[in-house]
């Protein structure tokens, strides 16, 4: 698809000052040298100059807003791995350093065509090459933090939240519970493979399902009222993953106040627990004396008929101690309302409920089941909680078991990932693609230049003009849109 | 461009009718042979692809495999199995006719006739291009054969890229309706649908569409639901009640032993009176729903809902999660997907071989949402808890809780979207009193008890 080109070879100045494009048409075949066509190369050229001083100022921009928006989104407090150091801006520095330096090298190259001059344009190579290795070593050494801690790219999605709500939670049980079934599977079905180390994970596993995951979403859904409650206890599971040092407080404050709970709730569990067996010795000493009418204890309803839930904890039966059932719901009233109880959704619905039998039985066993809970939380709390907040540089589960990669939490995180890997990539692409383009320029240098060569030169630059409108172009779908 | 244009005109219109001239003309038009290869190449699959083929309905192989009538997937090819299919397919044209000109058994004693109506079926079967003034027709094959398919087995060209797959009529099982779960839907629970879709998924509302059209549909999806399960009836009679050569119905009996041919007409028709009858009976089902309590929506209520959501008795939690994130359980299947045999990756293969979509594990609601596919309102949450979703691990728990309860269930479940935990950010302490039920902890409580320090 080559054109013809007419001569104007006669009207070529044979000498000129060196300019970027003047002495490459020079240089080049009598065919390709023209007034006006020199004159639009020179207009291309300074084009592809101006584009791309646009490109790395809009990249520097990009940039500093990134790092703007973690330092003004968490007020200073990001995590670790991905916070604005100083690794993170001479990266990017020198970066910016490297495609300058790869452009001028071009530009010097088709300079150095015209004339014997070879030592600007390496110059200007080697100053590309350098630091671009350098910011692509800045790039792996960066990515391999982000991935130890958690802070991979391709699951952004889920692996960063903004919120330690219930859905960071369940995104954190989730990902225990695939770390469950792998390991249980390996285990179960290939036990030569399952190794020490195998079976050590999976009891982390099950303690974090049962004393930190599970606990939280059965206070959350079931034993608390207090909103507020349950969001310190999420942020709880959020710093102990990767402890922040925005939530410390937070934290701080929730864990004591579970402390607190814990030793009361024990007692209300026990006053509680005690009302519904009072109530089912009254129930089953009426069944055996064939009386009825009592409302407290009496069927009204399927409930009555139907067998008590297979599973459950059957505690001991007790004696009954009131001399009647009326008797028995004055007195544990009053002890339910001195204790403050009334305040308790669960105790109120205990108190109020005039169900029977299996309904009875149900809570009994739910009493129970909180009450070794409550037992297990305590003991896990001093063992692991506690020496994690007095820590002066607490370490979080994903760094401590780095094989556990759950999902972390930290302010604006999606936001923040919806630049920042982008971003990254993008910046590493086109760093490689300078090297490239330099290392193609320093192997054409020696060669004299040719209309192809021009042609190539010029590819190369319109390539790179056009990575950096597509770098722009991404930057703003991803942060103005 | 004008050459172009002269060789064009040139062309004549009269030798598009052979192919050489077509592809002549398209030389010309185009000025190359490929080009021309290639339009020709366009027009012919395009021209094939108009071709009129009258639309049948496809045999249940899944169902014969699921009996054991077939074992791999292959010997539906033998004679044996071809045999069977043509037997199994020839009944059900000889009750239901084809999907151009559908039809229902005239059975003594089975008002059917009172129940369908034959021109609605019209109205709905076939293809709109089938439509005479006055006469409207393919209103199934518009709006629902895409999706649904032409037998209704939920396998039409766009089922594989739904989710959920869009209904099987054939199993007569459908989700959302006041029957109990073992009957089928009400005409009116049918309409319902139509006319606001089913929120959280594909099915779209149909409201555009007149009553009329709306009754047509209706009608159509009640006669594909009772021909997929007299089919399936069939499928059974023939894996269980016939011998290898034996016939449901052989025409060659009507000629040489009418006795013969009239007792294998009773047998069917007895078969077929059982599938028909539920159908007939549904609207006499339709489940009562009290008067839900005067304190429903109260913070009392929603604890107690609470509670009973994690009891062993009602088992919400188990399915649904402590949280009600809907993630509690989420490993099982509906009864469509099990009749595939999902964890057994052989027999799987075969069913999928079949034609059968790939079985999807159940989700149960997440409750926090607010989305419900089968309807938000409190008496629709209460039929739903109260006699389970039919096909699904949603159990029925009338003889577990009162009704009183089941309402307490029901207000707890309309909390949870408003509960301050559903929200990715807290809510200010004003707004939670403003607009949105109130927390299971009263806030007058909550001042009367003095600190929030005296709670667990």
């Amino acid at each position: 698809m080559a054109r013809k080109r007419p001569n104007h070879h006669a009207r070529q100045p044979v000498r000129e000052e060196p300019s970027v494009s003047q002495p490459v048409v020079a240089a080049s075949s009598a065919s390709s040298a023209s007034g006006p066509r020199t004159r639009l190369g020179r207009r291309i050229d300074y084009l592809l100059v101006a584009l791309g001083c646009v490109a790395v100022a809009g990249w520097l921009w990009l940039m500093a807003t990134c790092v703007w928006q973690r330092w003004i989104g968490s007020q200073g407090l990001w995590p670790t791995p991905s916070e604005a150091g100083l690794d993170v801006i001479v990266g990017a520095v020198i970066a910016v350093a490297a495609v300058l330096a790869a452009g001028f090298a071009l530009l010097a190259r088709r300079a150095a065509a015209a004339t014997t001059r070879r030592l600007a344009p390496r110059l200007f190579l080697l100053l590309a090459l350098v630091p671009a290795a350098f910011a692509l070593s800045a790039y792996y050494y960066e990515n391999n933090r982000l991935r130890a801690a958690g802070l991979i790219s391709h699951g952004s999605g889920a692996a960063l939240h903004d919120d330690p709500g219930i859905y960071y939670v369940q995104a954190v049980r989730q990902r225990l519970q695939s770390l469950y079934r792998e390991l249980d599977e390996r285990r179960t079905n290939q036990p030569d493979q399952f190794s020490d180390g195998d079976a050590a994970r999976l009891e982390v596993v099950i303690a974090l399902q049962e004393n930190v995951v599970g606990w939280t979403e059965q206070q959350i859904g079931h034993w608390l009222d207090d909103p507020s409650q349950g969001r310190g206890l999420m942020a709880v599971v959020a710093y102990q993953v990767h402890p922040l040092a925005s939530s410390r407080w937070v934290v701080e404050q929730s864990l004591e106040q579970e402390s607190r709970d814990l030793d009361r709730r024990k007692q209300w569990l026990v006053l509680l627990q005690d009302y519904c067996q009072q109530k089912e010795a009254a129930l089953t000493r009426q069944q055996e004396s064939g009386s009825g009418g009592d409302s407290s204890s009496a069927g009204n309803g399927p409930s009555s008929a139907a067998a008590p839930a297979s599973g459950a904890v059957k505690p001991a039966a007790v004696a009954f101690r009131f001399a009647s059932a009326a008797e028995m719901e004055q007195v544990m009233r009053q002890k339910l309302e001195s204790l403050g109880l009334q305040h308790w959704a669960f105790a109120r619905s205990v108190r109020d409920d005039t169900s029977d039998g299996p309904m009875i039985a149900e809570r009994l066993n739910q009493i129970v089941t909180q009450q070794d809970a409550s037992e297990a939380r305590s003991a896990y709390a001093q063992q692991t909680l506690q020496p994690l907040l007095a820590a002066p540089q607490p370490i979080g589960l994903n760094e401590q078991h780095r094989w556990l990669q759950l999902p972390v939490y930290f302010p604006n995180a999606r936001e923040w990932a919806a630049n920042y890997f982008p971003v990254r990539r993008l910046n590493q692409v086109f760093v490689f693609y300078v090297v490239v383009v330099s290392l193609f320029a320093l192997v054409s240098t020696g060669q004299p230049a040719s209309e192809a060569g021009v042609r190539r030169v010029r590819l190369v630059l319109w390539g790179w003009c056009a990575a950096a409108a597509m770098s722009l172009l991404t930057w703003m779908l991803f942060y103005l849109l | 461009m004008r050459s172009l244009c002269c060789r064009i005109e040139s062309s004549s219109w009269r030798s598009l009718q052979c192919g050489s001239a077509t592809v002549r003309f398209l030389q010309a038009a185009c000025g190359g042979w490929l080009v021309g290869a290639l339009l020709m190449a366009f027009l012919l699959m395009a021209l094939s692809g108009c071709s009129r083929q009258p639309a049948q309905f496809e045999p249940n192989r899944v169902y014969m495999r699921h009996q054991k009538l077939a074992e791999r997937a292959d010997d539906f090819q033998t004679e044996r199995l071809q045999r069977r299919v043509q037997d199994v397919m020839h009944v059900l044209t000889f009750f239901f006719g084809t999907p151009d000109e559908p039809n229902f058994p005239d059975i003594e004693g089975l008002p059917l006739g009172d129940h369908l109506q034959l021109n609605l079926l019209q109205m709905a079967a076939g293809s709109a291009n089938q439509s005479r003034p006055g006469a409207p027709r393919g209103l199934y094959r518009s709006h629902c054969a895409r999706c649904h398919g032409i037998t209704g087995d939920g396998a039409g060209p766009m089922a594989g890229q739904l989710d959920p797959y869009p209904r099987d009529y054939r199993r007569g099982i459908f989700k959302f309706k006041r029957t109990p779960s073992t009957l089928p839907p009400t005409r009116d629970d049918l309409h319902n649908v139509l006319m606001g879709g089913v929120s959280g998924t594909d099915m779209p509302a149909f409201r555009e569409l007149t009553r009329v059209q709306r009754e047509a549909l209706v009608q159509y999806v009640e006669y594909l639901s009772i021909r997929g399960a007299l089919e399936r009836a069939l499928i059974e009679e023939a894996a269980f009640q016939l011998d290898e050569d034996e016939l449901l119905l052989d025409p060659n009996l009507e000629r040489t032993s009418s006795t013969l041919h009239a007792d294998q007409l009773a047998v069917l028709n007895d078969i077929a009176s059982e599938v028909i009858q539920p159908w007939l009976e549904a609207d006499q089902q339709v489940l009562e729903v009290t008067l839900p309590p005067d304190d429903l929506n109260s913070p009392d209520s929603i604890a107690r809902g609470r509670e009973l959501f994690f009891t062993t008795l009602t088992n919400c939690a188990t399915c649904h999660g402590a949280t009600a994130l809907g993630d509690g359980q989420t490993e099982d299947y509906d009864e469509w997907a099990k009749e595939l045999e999902p964890s057994n990756a052989d027999t799987l293969s075969q069913y999928l071989s079949l034609g059968a979509l790939p079985p999807r594990t159940t989700q149960p609601r997440n409750l926090r949402d607010g989305i419900y596919r089968g309807g938000f309102r409190p008496e629709e949450l209460f039929v739903r808890i109260k006699h389970g979703i039919a096909g699904t691990t949603m159990p029925n728990v009338a003889t577990q809780l009162t009704d009183r309860d089941i309402w307490h269930l029901v207000a707890y479940a309309q909390y949870l979207p408003f509960d301050p935990l559903s929200h990715p950010t807290p809510l200010p302490a004003d707004d939670t009193s403003e607009g949105t039920p109130q927390s299971p902890t009263d806030p007058t409580d909550r001042n009367a008890s003095g600190s929030d320090a005296d709670r667990p």
